[in-house]
């Protein structure tokens, strides 16, 4: 099985290596760069929702939570700038510790809710709290991130910093899958009492998922403040928590390489709908409608099934 | 009797709502022993495994392990002190295969961390094996070693029960709790049961026992308590219980004078 993901992995990773000399100008490319940042926020949430079995509505606040920290440190406080990444990082994961703690003992549509609320409480702090985040008109100036004594400043440095953390995430998302912690998530679906019975903590296991995701996304978030240089409330919203979910639902929860198709595919495809000018929003909704009706488990089923083998990957379609 | 033994029932009670389903029930488990738990059905027996295991809470009264209390601990916390239970009903995990299934049973005891295992360190690697090995050794042991790579809701019935206790084992029980094993076996899958059990206390497993099966609880166990009605009527060994008046009376109904 693990063969199975490497060697995929590397197909990825060579692919991604001649993109940028395959695209025809910087809008393809920064558009590749947006993909990128979606990518490390939805594997976090896929490892949320297909293996953990948890829903967040919310998830768009720890993404902010890594944006305004990174923000915040490197203008206020003139903090170096790789360490103000990692500490988005770290706040993100204890922003989800805090809120997991209580929350993960609810279930179903009561989680959805507690974090629905939570996403909006962020989102308000964010516009309430002038004197640290610049209310509605947000941060400006935030600088480039250096590390290594090198400067992350072009789109290209940007490309591919973005897409070599995904491979790294990718990797370590594959060992985590594929070991002890995928296979007992896969016991707790189906049979919580039982792996209680052996002496399994599913609810500290369920919150250090949970942790995992919203440092992936406090991490998404960080970069992205240094990609934009700019940044206010306005896309920490609802609409984006729910845009993430859906990425992952379209390409296949609880597949590893589910999210990363629902990614691309529900980023270019508004992109590709300019074309119809008022009505792409109509179509938008039209070929979700259609993607989940024929293929609830995800456009990844149909890759699977075009290479012609049944998803033996078990961590397929978990959720049922 | 010795004075400390693994696990000490001290009477325990359990209500549900107004319904007593255990009155002040009072026995022992000694170290190594294999100890029988019978009595007509809704005499409390499950409910007492649920106690045990921490899936219910206790009433009133004490359950004591190696000294330690178990009250108040939660389901995992008990299994981690070295207390494994099966499930009348088998509980498996179905989309896991055999093997994954007895290796789920290692996790509480996997000992290395999370940065080592996305990072697929030695240490990781190296653990992974062992939860292999081991996982395939008890297959051995219960006698499905072909069966490894079978989806665990492909086997029999019989066979699920075996698959069941194999993956307690891998829990590393001190006291194994097996809630009426026999049940839904044929009866050579129930002679295999006996040696099993007895092979399992000589790993140094003390074992808690209920079940229906009389021969087989009078062939495997040291000592039987019988529960009715939520309350111990008799406690003893196979022979003693067999002549116990008030048993009899519990499993055949009261002699009923005719005029």
């Amino acid at each position: 099985m693990n063969n199975k993901n490497y060697f995929s992995l590397a197909v990825l990773a060579l692919f991604l290596l001649i993109l940028p000399w395959l695209l025809p100008n910087s809008y393809f490319l920064n558009i590749a760069v947006i993909i990128g940042t979606y990518t490390l926020m939805t594997i976090g949430l896929n490892l949320l929702i297909g293996y953990a079995g948890q829903i967040s509505l919310g998830h768009a606040a720890y993404f902010g939570i890594g944006s305004y920290t990174v923000a915040i440190l490197t203008t206020l406080y003139q903090w170096d700038t790789l360490l103000a990444l990692i500490t988005a990082v770290l706040l993100a994961a204890l922003a989800a510790w805090i809120i997991g703690k209580p929350t993960l003992r609810l279930r179903g549509h009561y989680l959805a809710m507690a974090t629905l609320g939570f996403g909006f409480i962020v989102q308000i702090l964010m516009a309430e709290l002038t004197g640290l985040t610049g209310g509605p008109q947000g941060i400006s100036g935030i600088p480039k991130l250096a590390a290594f004594g090198f400067k992350f400043k072009g789109d290209f440095q940007l490309y591919f910093l973005v897409w070599g953390l995904v491979v790294v995430v990718q990797l370590m998302t594959i060992h985590l899958v594929c070991g002890k912690i995928g296979r007992t998530f896969l016991a707790i679906h189906t049979n919580e009492t039982a792996a209680e019975s052996l002496g399994i903590n599913t609810a500290r296991l369920r919150l250090m998922v949970f942790m995992i995701s919203a440092g992936l996304a406090g991490l998404a978030g960080g970069f992205y403040a240094y990609a934009i240089n700019y940044i206010n409330p306005e896309p920490f919203g609802f609409n984006f928590s729910i845009l993430l979910v859906t990425m992952v639902v379209v390409g296949g929860m609880g597949d590893l390489w589910g999210p990363l198709l629902g990614t691309v595919v529900l980023t270019i495809i508004p992109e590709v709908l300019r074309a119809f000018k008022d009505f792409d929003i109509i179509i938008y909704g039209l070929i979700l409608m259609l993607i989940i009706i024929f293929m609830p488990q995800g456009l990844i089923s149909l890759i699977y099934r075009a290479f012609g083998h049944v998803n033996s990957d078990k961590s397929g379609g978990s959720i049922q | 009797m010795n004075d400390n033994p693994l696990l000490h029932i001290q009477k325990v009670s359990k209500h549900f709502g107004g319904v007593t389903a255990l009155h002040q029930v009072n026995f022992e488990v000694q170290e190594n022993q294999i100890k029988g738990l019978i009595g007509p059905n809704g005499a409390g027996k499950t409910t007492l495994f649920n106690m045990i295991s921490g899936f219910y809470p206790v009433s009133s009264g004490q359950i004591v392990f190696q000294g330690q209390s178990l009250t108040s601990l939660p389901a995992f916390q008990i299994a981690k002190l070295g207390i494994i239970r099966t499930f009348q009903n088998v509980k498996l995990f179905p989309n896991l295969t055999v093997q994954e299934n007895v290796m789920v049973g290692g996790y509480s005891h996997s000992k290395s961390g999370l940065f080592s295992l996305i990072c697929n360190l030695p240490k990781s690697v190296r653990e992974e094996k062992e939860f292999h090995s081991r996982a395939q050794e008890l297959l051995d042991y219960v006698g499905l070693s072909g069966y490894s790579t079978l989806y665990a809701s492909a086997l029999p019935f019989g066979q699920q029960r075996l698959l069941e206790i194999a993956r307690a084992l891998m829990a590393k029980p001190k006291l194994l709790l097996l809630d009426e094993p026999a049940a839904g076996l044929s009866i050579p899958e129930r002679k295999l049961l006996a040696e099993l059990i007895g092979k399992i206390r000589k790993l140094g497993i003390t074992i808690l026992l209920v079940e229906h099966d009389m021969d087989l609880v009078m062939k495997v166990c040291d000592e039987i308590v019988v529960l009715e009605f939520g309350s111990k009527i008799a406690e003893g060994t196979a022979a003693g219980i067999q002549n116990n008046p008030r048993v009899l009376a519990a499993y055949l109904g009261e002699e009923v004078n005719h005029a």
